[in-house]
């Protein structure tokens, strides 16, 4: 049975998720790292209507049974926590941000709070994109340099100490997304008020 | 030099031979510098059969690539050894301007070994290495060293030790840049032991970044979330680390009395605050350093550094001392005699609850402001009880028949947080590699200043893996080498774009974090090698078995068997605490 | 009446550092505590929100772990308000 104030961190950042818009009814997951474990939402349950029998406890370094219920991207969060020293990670579908990750290879924040928290947002490309193992390897490799990437197409994936971080850089994410869209709606030219922009994309 | 220079300085003082030797490249990307490479080098040249104050001990001065860089705070400097005080490999580490000046004379490192047969100091200039004799300046005090040796803060620096190492008390520090310390664990009585009385470095060389451009880059960004930061920007400068005291002392963790008690009633008299408001002269800043945090203070006695929190609490609240000047004076006769104050303090303490409870005879109680000076001088020259309170609080209560009496894990005397109310302090006293200490990754942060975030101080369960990674992110800022204030207002991912830049290599965020655990793993591996075991994973008994009796955190003791377990699982090593072979692999540590 | 002490460069926006106040919860009291020290106000809040890194506690408890600003105050409590302040590491 998972413990009592976990529950409630993963409830509030559930509902929270959804209701940003940041996800569909019963899309993404988040887990957490427990000593040699991963406690991750079952498969098929909804991030705003989680209850504590959603979550499913599985060894980190083997498989077990657990891997039946939990979430089918089980293999790319547990690459991610053997590759980083992550102990939260968050997965949903941000709108704008998938949006934007079609047609670019990073994601480079244009406003003020975007820049100082992320940086630089890199679009990694999977062929097979749900659960797969290259899914894991590419995202997993590509989190050791950032802590959100975007999956092109699918989703972001993003990691922290708690998942109250990972959750974080999501929202930031998308803040980030949809000022670039509103942007590219005025149509109007950029005036750049930051010093040393340009090596954003080096980040 | 693009953050190596490549080059190690081998002094062998008992053959008196100075060689130059390459740095094997491989082993400084795994073990970047500072700690990492020290406890890498410590472990092949000093094995378990040797005694810590023979000269088979050697002592490593070690900076990283990014000393003297530029890099805020790049100044910070490490000495690696065998412990006299817990028999444990031990780093300590300090700022100030020696590391800098170390590196520009070309070396990233300097080997000790062996024993003078006479007292010698080492001088390194732009002419060459050489052993002098220092005859004239053994039996004298750090300031007057000091001074006799030309310090001067940005051309030429001096290191060294005063009687307490000369006299192999295993709380000698080893002093620099007049005030600046290498306290923990006793290297000064190592320096003692071999006859060596000082170190003066004049450098000349510069260590430029490989790429400028982007060096630039990150050092603005760096600087900018220093200036950001309210921490660094303005609690630090303005109240030094004393401004901890009032917080600490609120939620009922500031030990008092020798842990007897976790409030003491007159904390606001020894906070930051009151500092600044009475001795308060300026504060100052180590070379390379926007966030000055040193505090310079005077009293009747004179004008010098300090106090730090540790220090305000071990000579305060755990002597049951509110009298600020008498804090500031013994902190002086510890720099001045080159003492660690943490341990000195809490040694005095220890004294004091064994005088109470009628074991030991001395005039030592809690709350006598008027002997601390004079009792930290008899320690130094080991003169009446002082020369059985040298060697650490643990010996000293064996002696009198009450062990458990010393508050220490592993020997080391632990510092100013009740770990009862701060259970992932706890299990960071009792799994750090060199003992008792908070500089191994602070759990101040996240369980009582939310920091980043505000996690339960009291809950015992999923704690493991955030003092696990804190651990190795302060065994990467140790390695880098910089200050870990800084790492309150900038991230480890920056520190590796900061890295990547001066030495023209790739690090990722995540190879850091790797170098920060293969760093505690070398560590752990090289103390079960000298014996030690999951038993020693363990604090006193007062903390596992008395619960705290009054205040904020009254009825806690320290939980510490689940979360011991919890650890070891998160870090990979089986059920008594020893890294798997599985895990070794991972970390190229296979070797052993 | 709760009594309310203010710690670091918060002693130089009040009368005094230690105050009592009447008070059914912390908000109610930050509004007491305000009327009396204006200047605590700007010090303390950000757009009506209290400014990060800032601690309140409530015998010793940080009020984050609670209700936050609803958390209930009783008589003879004591709060203590923080400015930020670093002593350690992250």
């Amino acid at each position: 049975m998972i413990d009592k104030r976990l529950f409630e961190q993963f409830q509030y950042i559930g509902r929270d998720i959804f209701d940003a818009g940041l996800t569909s009814s019963h899309g993404g997951n988040m887990s957490v790292r427990v000593g040699d474990r991963i406690i991750i939402k079952r498969r098929g349950a909804q991030f705003r209507r989680l209850v504590p029998e959603d979550f499913v406890e599985t060894k980190l370094y083997s498989k077990d049974s657990g891997l039946m219920r939990a979430s089918t991207e089980l293999i790319v969060h547990r690459e991610i926590y053997l590759r980083t020293s992550a102990l939260a990670v968050v997965h949903c579908h941000p709108r704008s941000s998938i949006a934007l990750s079609l047609c670019r290879d990073e994601i480079i924040p244009i406003d003020n709070e975007g820049s100082y928290l992320l940086r630089k947002i890199p679009v990694v490309s999977v062929e097979y994109a749900s659960g797969s193992r290259e899914m894991a390897e590419t995202v997993a490799e590509a989190l050791k340099s950032y802590k959100i990437i975007m999956q092109r197409g699918h989703g972001c994936f993003s990691i922290g100490e708690t998942l109250e971080d990972a959750y974080q850089w999501v929202s930031a994410l998308e803040e980030v997304s949809d000022i670039i869209l509103k942007h590219k709606l005025l149509g109007e030219p950029l005036i750049e008020y930051r010093k040393h922009s340009e090596s954003y994309e080096k980040w | 030099m693009e953050g190596w220079t490549g080059k190690i300085l081998d002094i062998d003082l008992s053959s008196r031979t100075i060689v130059e030797k390459s740095l094997d490249m491989e082993m400084g990307r795994l073990y970047l510098g500072g700690r990492g490479l020290g406890a890498r080098l410590l472990w092949d040249l000093v094995g378990p059969q040797v005694d810590p104050l023979s000269p088979e001990n050697v002592l490593i001065f070690a900076t990283g690539p990014l000393t003297a860089s530029g890099v805020q705070t790049s100044n910070r400097f490490s000495v690696s050894t065998k412990s006299p005080l817990t028999g444990t490999v031990m780093d300590a580490n300090s700022g100030g301007w020696w590391g800098m000046q170390f590196k520009r004379c070309g070396y990233d490192a300097l080997i000790v070994r062996g024993k003078a047969e006479k007292a010698t100091l080492i001088e390194i200039t732009p002419e060459g290495t050489a052993l002098k004799d220092a005859a004239n300046l053994w039996g004298k005090g750090v300031f007057a060293t000091t001074a006799a040796l030309g310090q001067n803060n940005n051309k030429r620096n001096v290191l060294c030790i005063g009687p307490a190492g000369e006299n192999l008390s295993r709380l000698a520090a080893i002093m620099n840049d007049r005030e600046r310390a290498l306290a923990r664990g006793g290297p000064g009585a190592v320096m003692g032991s071999k006859n060596l009385k000082a170190i003066v470095v004049e450098g000349s060389q510069k260590n430029r970044p490989a790429d400028r451009e982007n060096f630039k880059f990150m050092l603005y960004e760096t600087g900018k979330l220093i200036k950001a930061s309210p921490l660094t920007s303005q609690a630090l400068p303005e109240f030094g680390t004393a401004v901890v005291m009032n917080v600490v002392n609120e939620i009922g963790a500031l030990p008092t009395r020798n842990f007897q008690q976790s409030q003491f009633e007159n904390a606001d008299k020894i906070s930051g605050e009151s500092l600044a408001d009475s001795i308060l002269v300026k504060n100052q800043a180590c070379w390379a350093c926007p966030i000055s945090c040193t505090r310079i203070s005077r009293t009747k006695k004179g004008e010098g550094e300090g106090p730090e929190y540790e220090t305000a609490w071990s000579f305060g609240a755990m002597c049951g001392v509110d009298d600020l000047e008498a804090i500031f004076e013994a902190n002086m006769a510890c720099n001045d005699n080159g003492l660690d104050t943490i341990s000195v303090g809490s040694t005095i303490g220890c004294a004091m609850e064994l005088a109470e409870r009628g074991l030991v005879d001395t005039e030592l109680r809690f709350g006598r402001a008027d002997l601390l000076v004079e009792t930290v001088h008899d320690i130094a020259l080991r003169r009446g009880l002082g020369a059985e309170m040298a060697d650490g609080s643990y010996r000293f209560a064996e002696k009198y028949g009450a062990p458990e009496l010393s508050m220490s894990a592993k020997k080391l005397e632990m510092p100013a947080y009740d770990p009862r109310a701060m259970q992932g302090q706890g299990l960071l006293f009792a799994t750090s590699n060199r003992g008792g200490c908070h500089m191994r990754g602070n759990m101040l942060g996240p369980e009582v200043l939310a920091l980043p975030r505000l996690i339960d101080r009291f809950a015992y369960q999923t704690k493991a893996g955030i003092v696990a990674n804190h651990q190795n992110t302060s065994a990467v800022v140790d390695s880098l080498v910089l200050c870990k204030f800084t790492n309150l207002a900038v991230s480890v991912e920056f520190f590796a774009r900061l890295l990547s830049a001066v030495s023209g290599m790739d690090f990722k965020s995540d190879d850091l974090m790797k170098v920060g655990e293969r760093t505690w793993n070398i560590e752990r591996l090289y103390n079960l090698r000298e014996g030690f075991s999951k038993t020693d994973d363990t604090l006193p008994n007062r903390l596992l078995e008395e619960p705290i009796a009054e205040g904020p955190s009254q009825g806690h003791t320290v939980h510490l068997a689940p979360m011991l377990e919890e650890y070891y699982q998160f870090r990979g090593w089986d059920e008594n605490g020893v890294p798997t072979l599985k895990k070794k692999t991972e970390l190229s540590l296979d070797f052993i | 009446m709760a009594q309310v002490k203010l710690f670091g460069n918060l002693r130089n926006y009040a009368v005094s550092p230690q105050v009592d106040i009447p008070g059914a919860d912390i908000a109610a009291i930050l509004q007491s505590l305000f009327e009396s020290n204006p200047g605590l106000y700007d010090a303390l809040l950000e757009d009506g929100k209290i400014r990060p890194y800032y601690r309140i506690m409530i015998n010793g408890r940080d009020i984050e772990l609670a209700d936050g600003i609803h958390t209930q105050v009783n008589e003879i409590d004591q709060i203590a308000i923080f400015p930020p302040i670093a002593g350690g590491q992250q």
